[in-house]
């Protein structure tokens, strides 16, 4: 039987689209200030866990081995996590197995990304995630794979421009509450702001997307009996779950994540959730374009597929609704910034700071005792949850 | 609580001492077993797809292992040319983040013979130049061929294909 | 079960060309621009933590060992110690050196860490031998300053 874990602390930096510190440094911050939320110190701490998105950013082979000292790692058990976007969630879960198992009472999870210094634009590097063989060499860019999954996903359901810009609107403006969001990013935008905004991938337009970020964002996790004696109300982890699937992006119907659905109900089933759309209070699903929001929406079965931007359109998913579920409280990604890996645990910590009512401006209305977050990376491939409550 | 980092505006990173490093990330990547032979195929006009006995998909890209039954495929399955189209997306943007004026027409491709779904990745042409004229042209589920490079000039590459182009209906 | 199908002649087996052409441009953070600035004025700068009560090379935001900030910053004047060295005699397309270059892991007693740099190639040096920077005239905030380290006499 595993250990029940619990989250003590959490800390973040700044979102930055250029940070002068380096992403060891960025990752010391993370991890300092999340031991001190957690009053513990690095003693204290008996693994740690890296996650960290590709190479090809800091252009640094094995970065999540030299990340390790700035994530207080120097002469722990050190592994680093690395599912692409997931990566954030993942290490969560990651972290989870590592204590879970009894292995370890004490785990500081750190997430980190420094993506300003890939030149002439990060967004070069994820040009290798494509199959080299038949698809790099037709000229392919990140956008490609985003535009093509979102006109599919609008196809099938019949979901106009406007309601997905609906997402923008919302996370732009819930972002604007984040003490840490990137600056130009989050802000009061119209549905007409975004559409009006240029289009990068057709139906891609510029405020759909988030942007570059230099980040890092941290944990401290334990075993109950370590929780327990450092404070009266820890956070668990009650549920975890993660699926990959195939690679062979363009055999699948992108109009649906299911692998998502099956890393949902992996946890669902961990956390003995029966009916998600009444035991999930608060949710933070991915959301690096505005679509993908709705998308995981879906996959998670928080709504029917195809009823996600409906729900969306009357104000399910707010900050504010009373009998809906509030979603992307933080921001997420639109409305805070995508450090990728760090972003992932960005959406955990919003969670932790929603269960114990510390999440200032952000706090949802509605009572919350259970929340979920939610990653998703690869190459349109991995979904990654986590489920936290009271 | 409070969160650390210095933001640097642009101007601000111009003045910063930087360090800079220019690798030189150069590869040859062996196509294996099943991507020789569809390449080598593409030279000569074919389009090679494997098919799997056990759950019958015939698959494109052509795989030597079904990733399903995980298990060998079993045959090669000669293709025409002519697909349908999954999803498309009209881009303005380089891999570098440039702008383009032109836009590409990258699209997912079903072509016909092919399971359900079995899409490849590949590009739309004399389809328009602008936004308004591709979204006129273009319609999911709409009806492809291949453009293929002339004979002398093809490589065994999937450039060999230019792109797809409508299927005009004769009236 | 084997693959029913093999590639029996070499010539049949492809090979896909490609590259990732993207460069990286970084700044030094924190404990790194202390350092290049360090440099520039022809000094050796160290991270001082006041937990471990030590001297870092070269200097950095942050002690690894305590975990905790460092805002302090100090010259670090010597001795300059050789701990390890070593001597090339090609350079990175194999051609033969005219004079082998001599790296070197050099640092001061007191301090953890160490810098590496290369040391004069004219002059006998053997580890643990005391040597000293040698800076250049010209000086624009890159490891480069240091031309070498030489014996000192």
């Amino acid at each position: 039987m595993a250990q029940k874990v619990a989250i003590l602390g959490a800390g973040l930096t700044k979102f930055m689209r250029r940070a002068k510190e380096t992403g060891k440094e960025l990752a010391f911050e993370a991890a300092r200030m999340a031991l001190e939320e957690a009053n513990m110190d690095i003693s204290e701490i008996d693994c740690v866990v890296m996650a960290t998105a590709p190479d090809m950013f800091d252009g640094v082979h094995m970065k999540g081995d030299w990340l390790s000292d700035g994530a207080g790692a120097k002469r722990k058990p050190y592994m680093r996590s690395y599912v692409g976007g997931g990566s954030g969630v993942f290490a969560i879960i990651h972290g989870w197995y590592l204590v879970a198992s009894g292995l370890f009472d004490t785990c500081l999870v750190v997430a980190e990304e420094k993506m300003s210094s890939c030149m002439p634009h990060p967004q070069g590097a994820f040009n290798a995630i494509y199959d080299q063989f038949l698809e790099r060499p037709l000229g392919v860019n990140l956008l490609w794979i985003f535009s093509l999954e979102m006109m599919r996903y609008m196809h099938v359901h019949k979901i106009s421009l406007e309601t997905i810009a609906l997402v923008s609107v919302k996370n732009k403006r819930n972002g604007l509450d984040h003490p840490c969001t990137q600056k130009g990013i989050a802000g009061e935008y119209t549905v007409k702001d975004i559409l009006n905004s240029e289009v990068i991938a057709y139906p891609v337009y510029r405020l759909m997307v988030s942007p570059v970020t230099d980040a890092a964002a941290a944990i401290v996790i334990t075993s109950e009996h370590e929780a327990k004696r450092r404070t009266d109300n820890p956070i668990w982890i009650e549920g975890v779950g993660w699926c990959l699937d195939t690679s062979y992006w363009t055999n699948r119907d992108l109009y649906y994540p299911k692998y998502v659905e099956y890393a949902a109900r992996m946890a669902y089933d961990m956390a003995g959730i029966k009916d998600p759309r009444k035991e999930i209070h608060v949710v933070e699903p991915y959301d690096p374009f505005a679509y993908k929001e709705l998308h995981h929406l879906e996959g998670l079965l928080l709504a029917d597929k195809g009823e996600a931007p409906k729900l969306l359109e009357k104000g399910f998913w707010d900050r504010d609704t009373k009998d809906g579920i509030p979603s992307c409280p933080s921001g997420g990604l639109l409305g805070v910034g995508n450090p990728i890996a760090a972003a992932g645990l960005m959406k955990v910590i919003e969670i932790y700071l929603q269960l114990k009512g510390e999440a200032g401006k952000r706090q949802v209305k509605r009572e919350v005792k259970r929340g979920l977050a939610q990653a998703w990376g690869d190459l349109m491939q991995v979904g990654t949850v986590v489920i936290l409550s009271k | 609580m409070k969160f650390e980092g210095i933001s640097l505006g642009l101007k601000e990173f111009e003045k910063e001492i930087k360090v800079e490093w220019k690798g030189k990330l150069e590869y040859e990547w062996d196509c294996g077993i099943a991507l020789s032979k569809f390449m080598e195929g593409l030279k000569h006009g074919k389009i090679l797809a494997r098919k799997c006995y056990a759950c019958g998909r015939i698959m494109i890209p052509p795989r030597m292992f079904c990733e399903r039954c995980f298990r060998p495929t079993d045959e090669w399955i000669e293709l025409g040319d002519e697909g349908e189209i999954l999803t498309f997306s009209v881009s303005f943007v380089n891999w570098d983040a440039s702008r383009r004026k032109k836009p590409e027409i990258p699209a997912v491709i079903r072509l016909l013979g092919t399971s359900e779904n079995m899409g490849i990745l590949h590009k739309l042409g004399e389809v328009g130049d602008t936004l308004e004229e591709v979204l006129k042209n273009v319609k999911i589920g709409m009806k492809v061929k291949a453009v293929w490079k002339k004979e002398k000039e093809r490589e065994g590459a999937i450039t060999d294909i230019l792109y797809f182009k409508p299927i005009k209906r004769r009236k | 079960m084997p693959f029913k199908e093999f590639i029996e002649k070499l010539s049949k087996a492809k090979v896909q060309k490609g590259d990732i052409p993207v460069w990286h441009l970084y700044t030094l953070g924190i404990g790194g621009d202390v350092f290049y600035k360090g440099l520039k004025e022809g000094k050796i700068k160290g991270a001082y933590c006041e937990y471990c009560n030590s001297v870092i090379l070269p200097p950095r935001m942050y002690c690894e060992d305590c975990f905790e900030k460092i805002d302090k910053f100090v010259d670090v004047k010597g001795p300059f110690i050789v701990v390890a060295y070593t001597e090339l005699y090609r350079d990175l397309d194999d051609n033969r050196l005219d004079i082998p270059i001599k790296v070197a892991l050099i640092s001061v007693p007191y301090a953890k860490g160490g810098i590496i740099h290369f040391l004069n190639p004219y002059q006998e040096i053997e580890n643990g031998d005391i040597v000293k920077p040698v800076f250049n005239k010209k000086r624009v905030g890159s490891l480069k300053d240091i031309k070498y380290f030489e014996l000192k006499k």
